[in-house]
């Protein structure tokens, strides 16, 4: 649909875009990609090997805290450091009154963006350099020191090769969220290709425009997604469980790790959350009236909606493979999997404009609907967007039902109905729960598909802090963003109890 | 229940993979399908289940075909219990409720005794309450056990059921579990690749290759009377000897003249392949056929010489292991033959 809009495309309009506006949107999406994807490498491989190879105090803690970061969408990181470290932010104001001002870089720039996401995204090359940290053990280290190497040398030879096509998938996805980002930039006022279309549509009426955007915003998105394939095959080399391996670090290592990873912390999660709250007790408690809650409704309900259907379709799409494995089946999947790249500004419009087109036709011929602002176009959008979410999980939970458990209860005389009811639905309701649980917090922090496709007066809490934030009131922000990551601590837990089985 | 199969064919699309197999097991008796991997052992197996249809042949169980045409029967109808190679437990049920998964015609009380029963069979009587993950690789394979017998099923079909545990307890179990069948006097028929499992569990072995049922009889015939030499290759140990038929009917070798075949009608100065086991040849320092030592392998009881026969080929024997004779040392050897087993040269 996006790309079919270049049927539209008006000459001058593509060369006015090409000249003014393309060039700026590149280098910044350009710049903002390498940089995030640089810090997050950093971080993530380094805290993610402290913690899975070093011994060190704190080591058990931080290995579940450093993922707390996860609860804290990035335009709630972004607005928080700005409220906090801005001109007229209390770290300058006070600076000022010692007279040092001018030694704080300014936090609105390239830097800052890049920054603020990457505290935001590490988590996700954490995770993936952790657990390949974790479980490569003993064995291959042991065979490189045997063949002559020191322990350093096996940690850049084999080590760390090992553990790279995991990294690298991890870094993938920080990507294609970077992408996707639309409230941290917009809150920077950081020009990407998701606040152009955003502007383009809202601001300026160009629908065609915006369609434009949205098309070379999905070429890059499409070529990440195709790396990331790639990389997936080749993590077919298998990670033999092993004893595990570990490094006592003495005095000053210790506590350099111990540093490195409470600073991150405290960047990350610690500082923002308690920023949030002293803005809540200080100036915004008023706010927690009747309006609030109907925010919190409506963002409850529609991830509530949305997280049900998702879950049944993923299992009946499961099922159907399950009884009738083929190729249709498979590539709907696949196809499926693919909106996860989508970023949500693309999808946005991907849907809204055929939606309005085709209202647009069934009013000309009389017809009074209004599905361009309709509740079903957002959750077709949602629906898109975070299938892949759901299906994981209800994967790995069905991959525990071995087609020989079907056989082993069939051949204790149970028909269809007592397989499904006895074997079946026990074993996966934890991955149907899970699945639910992970949509549910998704799109509660979902931002640009909910300002763009939400029907007139339908704000929830993204798109409330969305307007504060757009109107530098960071204290009247604080109150929805602190319900959204209060969210969004569910899946983390969900996350640290499986890695920490 | 008595198993009858008559000229299986089964094939996956254009692959076949059975070939007009034949078997019959009496009530009670516990059958074995031999094997090398690919053989399609598991696939005859999960067709007398119900698992896959053949394109023709027929399944008799206790007198009832299983596989009529428009009259198959269902997999959970068939009254066939079923051990699984990977046990499939079901995870989110503890032991009893496991074992006791396959009792839908009885009430709550006679459920929870017949599972007692059961447990107790297999020496488990205490481990109802504990999850399957909770157990040992021998204890899970026994409670597999359990639940497929629990319901009582005439037939029980076992798919590898050791091939997961290690040699001492698959061992042990093997005698284990055919002392159960044999007292609760159950048919079975088992898959295994491992000869000695075979051997100490069954009555009646088949040996398969390519989707076949090379031989259908019990050990001591499979071992000593192998009808093919594919089967004298498979089973034990076997190395050949060249000899030429003479005109009484033995046989002319180069270890002296050997009584007549058991099987197979040859013609005089017919060139043949004599099998010999290492049990057929015994050490005797008195023996005046001197054989030199070239291998030899310690085996704790016996050793296991391989020998060089005159013509420079090599033959292998079995020898109680006090007699410990060095490489390259000749030692006495007496051919001890009950039934010789020739084929065409």
């Amino acid at each position: 649909m996006v790309f079919a809009s270049w049927r539209l495309v008006s000459p001058e309009n593509w060369q006015h875009l090409r000249s003014w506006v393309l060039p700026e949107l590149f280098i910044n999406t350009g710049w903002l990609i390498v940089g995030v994807a640089l810090l997050t490498t950093l971080l993530g491989t380094s805290l993610g090997w402290l913690t899975a190879v070093c011994r060190f105090p704190g080591r058990r803690l931080f290995s579940w805290a450093l993922l707390l970061p996860m609860a804290m969408p990035a335009y709630v990181l972004a607005f928080v450091y700005i409220g906090l470290l801005d001109f007229s932010g209390p770290l300058q104001t006070s600076l000022r009154e010692i007279g040092i001002s001018s030694l704080m870089p300014p936090i609105r720039s390239r830097g800052g963006v890049i920054i603020v996401l990457s505290l935001a995204l590490y988590p996700y090359v954490y995770l993936v350099a952790r657990q390949a940290f974790l479980s490569q053990g003993t064995r291959a280290i042991e065979v490189a020191q045997s063949l002559g190497m020191s322990r350093r040398q096996a940690f850049y030879k084999v080590s760390l090769p090992l553990a790279a096509p995991w990294i690298l998938g991890g870094l993938l996805l920080v990507l294609l969220e970077t992408l996707a980002d639309f409230g941290a930039v917009a809150t920077f006022n950081y020009n990407t290709f998701t606040t152009a279309i955003y502007k383009s549509w809202f601001d300026l009426r160009e629908p065609n425009t915006a369609l434009q955007l949205a098309s070379v915003l999905l070429g890059i998105a499409l070529l990440l997604m195709l790396l990331e394939q790639l990389t997936r095959r080749r993590m077919r080399f298998s990670l033999t469980h092993s004893n595990r391996y570990s490094i006592d670090l003495k005095r000053g290592r210790a506590l350099a790790a111990f540093s490195w990873c409470a600073l991150i912390l405290a960047l990350g999660f610690v500082i923002p959350a308690i920023q949030l709250l002293s803005w809540i007790f200080s100036d915004a408690l008023a706010d927690l009236d009747s309006r609030y809650w109907g925010f919190a409704l409506r963002s409850a309900s529609l991830a509530g909606i949305t997280a049900l259907l998702l879950a049944s379709l993923a299992l009946l799409l499961r099922y159907c493979r399950r009884l009738a494995p083929n190729q249709i089946s498979r590539s709907a999947e696949w196809l499926s999997r693919l909106g996860y790249a989508l970023p949500g500004t693309v999808l946005a419009i991907g849907v809204a404009v055929p939606l309005a087109r085709f209202s647009n036709t069934l009013q000309s011929w009389g017809i009074p609907v209004m599905l361009n602002a309709g509740i079903g176009a957002l959750l077709l959008a949602y629906g898109i967007r975070f299938f892949a979410v759901a299906i994981n999980p209800v994967d790995k939970a069905m991959l525990n039902v071995t087609p020989s458990m079907d056989e082993a209860a069939r051949s204790l005389g149970a028909g269809f109905w007592r397989v499904l009811g006895r074997i079946h639905l026990p074993m996966i309701s934890g991955g149907l729960f899970t699945a639910m649980a992970l949509v549910f917090v998704d799109v509660m922090k979902e931002m640009p598909i909910t300002l763009l496709v939400r029907p007139f007066g339908w704000d929830t809490l993204a798109v409330r802090v969305f307007e504060m934030t757009s109107e530098g009131e960071w204290e009247r922000a604080a109150l929805p963003a602190l319900a959204i990551v209060i969210t969004g601590l569910l899946p983390v837990f969900l996350l640290v109890r499986r890695t920490e089985k | 229940m008595q198993l009858t199969i008559e000229n299986l064919n089964l094939s996956f699309g254009d692959q076949p993979v059975l070939h007009d197999v034949s078997l019959h097991l009496e009530q009670g008796q516990i059958g074995c399908l031999l094997g090398s991997s690919g053989c399609g052992k598991t696939t005859l197996l999960r067709a007398v289940a119900g698992f896959e249809q053949p394109d023709s042949g027929l399944i008799v169980a206790g007198g009832l075909p299983l596989n009529a045409t428009g009259r198959i029967v269902a997999p959970h109808l068939r009254n066939i219990g079923m051990v699984f190679q990977d046990y499939s437990l079901f995870p989110h049920m503890p032991v009893a409720a496991n074992v006791q998964f396959g009792l839908r015609d009885m009430n709550r009380a006679q459920r929870s005794t017949r599972a007692a029963e059961v447990l107790e069979m297999v020496g488990l009587a205490d481990y109802g309450k504990r999850y399957p993950h909770e157990l040992s690789g021998g204890q899970q394979q026994r409670i597999a056990l359990a639940r497929a017998l629990a319901p009582n099923p005439g037939l029980l079909l076992l798919d590898e059921p050791f091939s997961n545990l290690d040699a001492e307890l698959r061992e042990r179990l093997s005698t284990e579990v055919r002392d159960i069948l044999k007292s609760c006097d159950t048919t079975a028929l088992l898959v295994t690749h491992d000869q000695y499992e075979a051997f100490a569990m069954a009555d009646e072995i088949g040996v398969m290759e390519g989707g076949e049922i090379r031989q259908w009889s019990s050990a001591y015939e499979i071992y000593h009377k192998p009808e093919t030499r594919f089967v004298a290759n498979f089973i034990g140990d076997s190395t050949w000897l060249h000899g030429t038929i003479r005109a009484d009917g033995r046989i002319d070798s180069e270890l002296g003249i050997l009584p007549k075949p058991r099987d197979g009608s040859f013609v005089t100065g017919q060139g043949v392949e004599v099998l010999l086991r290492p049990d057929d040849l015994q050490h005797d320092d008195a023996s005046a056929l001197q054989m030199a030592v070239q291998k030899k392998a310690f085996r704790g009881a016996d050793i296991l010489y391989t020998l060089e026969l005159p013509g420079g080929e090599t033959t292998k024997s079995l020898v109680p292991s006090h007699h410990n004779h060095r490489i390259n040392e000749a030692i006495g050897i007496r051919l001890e033959m009950d039934h010789v087993i020739a084929f065409p040269a």
